[in-house]
């Protein structure tokens, strides 16, 4: 049970404050890890909990404030000094290097090499295997880290930082990319650990999780530590009222009293595109898949990771088009082998790689909300800087992005207000379908709940919207209709209402039927 | 060392694969075509002739594996020959001196060319372009025209053959060895393609990338200077502004070995094709008796084609991945 091995602070952190150009990241912040115990670190989006960690494992120095090690004031110069000193980091942003084998990868860095400077080969990869064993066996050391599937490369990304033995290990968003299942391995696996002595600090914006694994819970807020807490002394409605300081009731707004109907704005016909040959990346592909959207209703599109669901979306907006199957918008059939296309079919598209492909991170927030809809501010060539202005400021409003201006940099936003930007962007476009891919992974809670409520405001207008998300609850609390895809098919389809986890989970393991 | 040939070293060496097969066609076409060609002498000809351009694409290579460029490659080859050149008859030189101070200005010029582009952060193609500037200027100040000579004794070491077997060939031999062993089999080497691949992830892992970046520049102007020596061995004497096309020359070579220009993938393996294919280009045109305008088109041809063909290749390799 919890703490009950006798457990003392490894490491400590004291007063730390981190000033970046132009935003107090982090103020007078004071944490303790202890071993036998996992530290959970709440916050929203923007609230310091990276910068923290980041200080803690070396990336960043502190403007104030010290950290100690087992008591002794420390200076973690580098990340890679953070590890001699046993402090071993999984950051949100995955950090393999696609060209190179696990096991390179999980001993890069602190590769054994003889005195002559020549690796030693067959050390990295029994090494590399022996910290695979304990996350994840199935994982084949020789395979290079771009055939992986995301939840795969998570996994070794783990087992890099376990592979260095380290007291403290820290966990960032550890979880965002992982299915149901994958989450509970790790879950376990972190149980382990702690029962071994490490001190795990645990970052994650699922509260079942934190409720699942912690001991304590640290909450912060605006860069400051509202609190830390054990775990019982919490239940979910606290916890989320001292993140947000103030009561959450609802988090997702009432759905659409009737089902819709009428024409529908979407329609797939046995759309497919071939599965990828079997060895390579973890998707199935999607075979023969058939559904539809109705204007003004919110779809969600579910099931584990990779089961096929990326390539259905990025197949309705042309990424990767659809090599067989119909595609009907308003009825019409078109053919959408672009995103061009889809773009002028009136379909935009939120894609889950918002740094890599929805945003362009050294324009402005300005320039990046006008990027898809350009038409519509220029007049004989020339771009009128007054009316793109006026459009920018307009959404920045309705979306309230936090921001000085809409001349900020977008790259010095916080990922909920990135996500903000694109949704604006894709706004300006006066979509007739948006689709969206994770929409709010890694984004705060509040912040989710403004996007949820304005994705509704946009259904009732007639937009139909198709989510696609691994969050179950934000499956079931969003969607009018859910369906969900097994091995590249649609196993069924659920109306939000009628919709539990149970039901969900069996379809979206294959078993059980409509 | 069997097991050493596992991993991403083998992947990345599987890579020139096809640039070997083109240059073997090559080889094959022109054996039929040209008897001029099948001779011994020929042989030991074309060895000669790829040997300056294959020695400097290694740093080439090593560099564009970082993810940077130098275009100070080429003055660093004239200015070792420059260097070289006061060795011989007359010269102010002792052959071994002359050869220790082309091979440390070389370093020094990759030396420097590496703290810029960590230290002050200057782009590299920017940093090595204002140090190929520089280091032409003391080619040029040292001999402001072709000239001098080279130690004969040393001269005559080069250019020893026996049968097919040249000097030169063997040098180059001994290179590409240790340049492939240093990359696939060391910290260093490994950390170059980490640091190439993705700079702040090698970082988090622990790599020193600043010192790597160091390590791989200074690396590229010793080779730069080890080219100049060798290309010195052909000439006899000192050219300030022999090397010029060597720096672009290294980049097609690299490239066309399969060596991409955004770092972290390819290797020396390749790049020892791609020199050859383009310097076999040249001698089967030279025996063709074809203009060298017509030679310079075939050659931006072979190069344009092959970058079709990787990034052909490297789609199919992003959409499997």
């Amino acid at each position: 049970m919890p703490g009950t091995t006798s457990s003392q602070v490894v490491l400590e952190g004291r007063n730390l404050t981190k000033t970046f150009p132009g935003v107090k990241a982090l103020t007078d912040v004071t944490i303790q890890c202890k071993s036998h115990q996992v530290l959970a670190l709440v916050g929203e989006n923007g609230a310091g909990k990276s910068t923290l960690v980041n200080l803690l494992c070396g990336v960043y120095q502190p403007d104030g404030g010290e950290i100690l090690l087992n008591g002794t004031p420390t200076r973690v110069r580098d990340p890679h000094h953070a590890a001699t000193l046993g402090i071993a980091t999984v950051h949100q942003e995955l950090s393999l290097l696609p060209h190179l084998t696990v096991a390179e990868n999980i001993l890069l860095g602190s590769e054994p090499a003889g005195r002559t400077g020549f690796l030693r080969t067959s050390d990295i990869y029994r090494r590399a295997a022996e910290a695979l064993a304990d996350i994840s066996p199935s994982i084949d050391v020789d395979a290079m880290v771009y055939d992986l599937s995301p939840a795969e490369r998570q996994m070794v990304e783990i087992a890099k930082a376990w592979s260095q033995r380290p007291r403290v290990l820290i966990l960032d968003e550890p979880t965002s990319s992982l299915s149901k299942v994958e989450a509970q391995n790790l879950l376990s696996l972190v149980t382990r650990l702690r029962s071994q002595g490490t001190s795990v600090i645990f970052i994650s914006h699922r509260l079942d999780e934190v409720f699942e694994i912690s001991d304590e819970v640290m909450v912060m807020k605006d860069g400051h530590r509202v609190d830390t807490l054990p775990i019982g002394e919490l239940d979910r409605g606290k916890l989320i009222q001292l993140m947000v300081g103030r009561e959450m009731t609802q988090t997702f707004p009432p759905r659409r009293p009737t089902p819709a109907s009428g024409r529908p704005l979407l329609e797939l016909r046995d759309a497919a595109r071939p599965a990828r040959p079997l060895g390579t990346a973890g998707s199935a592909g999607s075979c023969g898949v058939s559904l539809t959207v109705y204007p003004g209703e919110i779809v969600g599109l579910g099931g584990l990771e990779g089961q096929g669901q990326r390539d259905l979306i990025r197949g309705i907006f042309g990424a990767e088009p659809f090599s067989r199957g119909q595609v009907l918008i308003d009825g019409k059939a078109v053919r959408i082998d672009s995103p061009e296309a889809a773009i002028a079919a009136g379909v935009a598209f939120i894609p889950d790689d918002r740094k890599a492909e929805g945003l362009v991170l050294p324009l402005s927030i300005r320039e990046n909300m006008i990027l898809a809809s350009l038409a519509r501010v220029v007049r004989f060539g020339f771009l009128q800087g007054k009316r793109e202005q006026a459009m920018a400021d307009d959404y920045m409003g309705k979306l309230a992005v936090k921001a000085p201006s809409a001349d900020q940099v977008v790259g010095n936003l916080s990922g909920g207000n990135q996500q903000k930007v694109i949704l604006a962007k894709w706004l300006l476009t006066q979509p007739k379908l948006l689709v969206l891919h994770e929409p709010t992974r890694g984004i705060d809670i509040q912040t989710k709940v403004e996007i949820y409520r304005l994705l509704r405001q946009l259904a009732e207008q007639g937009v139909g919207v198709l989510i696609a998300t691994g969050d179950m609850l934000e499956l079931i609390g969003l969607s009018d209709r859910i369906y969900i895809m097994y091995e590249g098919s649609v196993t069924g389809e659920v109306r939000g209402a009628e919709a539990t986890e149970e039901r969900l989970m069996a379809l979206s393991s294959g078993g059980g039927t409509a | 060392m069997r097991k050493g040939w596992r991993g991403s070293v083998v992947r990345q060496a599987r890579r020139a694969i096809p640039i070997y097969l083109l240059v073997l066609g090559l080889v094959a076409m022109t054996l039929v075509v040209s008897p001029t060609f099948r001779t011994e002498q020929n042989f030991r000809n074309v060895v000669a002739q790829v040997t300056p351009l294959a020695a400097v694409a290694v740093g080439q290579t090593v560099v564009l594996l970082l993810g940077g460029i130098d275009l100070s490659i080429g003055s660093v080859v004239s200015l070792a020959t420059v260097i070289l050149s006061f060795s011989g008859r007359n010269g102010s030189l002792h052959i071994g001196p002359a050869l220790l101070l082309a091979l440390a200005a070389g370093a020094l010029v990759g030396f420097l060319n590496g703290l810029g582009v960590v230290r002050l952060r200057i782009p590299p193609l920017l940093m090595t372009l204002a140090s190929m500037a520089v280091v032409k200027g003391v080619a040029l100040y040292l001999r402001d025209a072709p000239g001098g000579s080279v130690d004969r004794a040393f001269t005559r070491f080069l250019n020893w053959h026996a049968g097919p077997v040249t000097m030169f060939g063997l040098a180059l031999l001994v290179l590409y060895l240790a340049a492939w062993a240093f990359l696939s089999f060391t910290r260093p080497g490994r950390h170059l393609y980490a640091t190439g691949g993705d700079r702040e992830h090698a970082r988090r892992s622990g790599v020193n990338v600043d010192w790597t970046t160091i390590l791989g520049y200074t690396l590229a102007g010793l080779v730069g200077a080890i080219g100049g020596i060798l290309l010195a061995g052909r000439i006899y004497s000192g050219d300030p502004v022999i090397g010029d096309a060597y720096s672009l020359d290294s980049v097609a070579a690299s490239v066309l070995g399969g060596t991409s220009l955004l770092g972290g993938i390819g290797g020396v393996v390749g790049t020892l094709a791609g020199a050859v294919l383009l310097a076999m280009t040249n001698n089967i045109l030279n025996l063709l008796n074809v203009f060298s305008f017509y030679q310079y088109i075939v050659k931006g041809l072979i190069l344009a084609g092959a970058l079709v063909l990787y990034h052909v290749r490297g789609r199919g390799a992003h959409r499997a991945a």
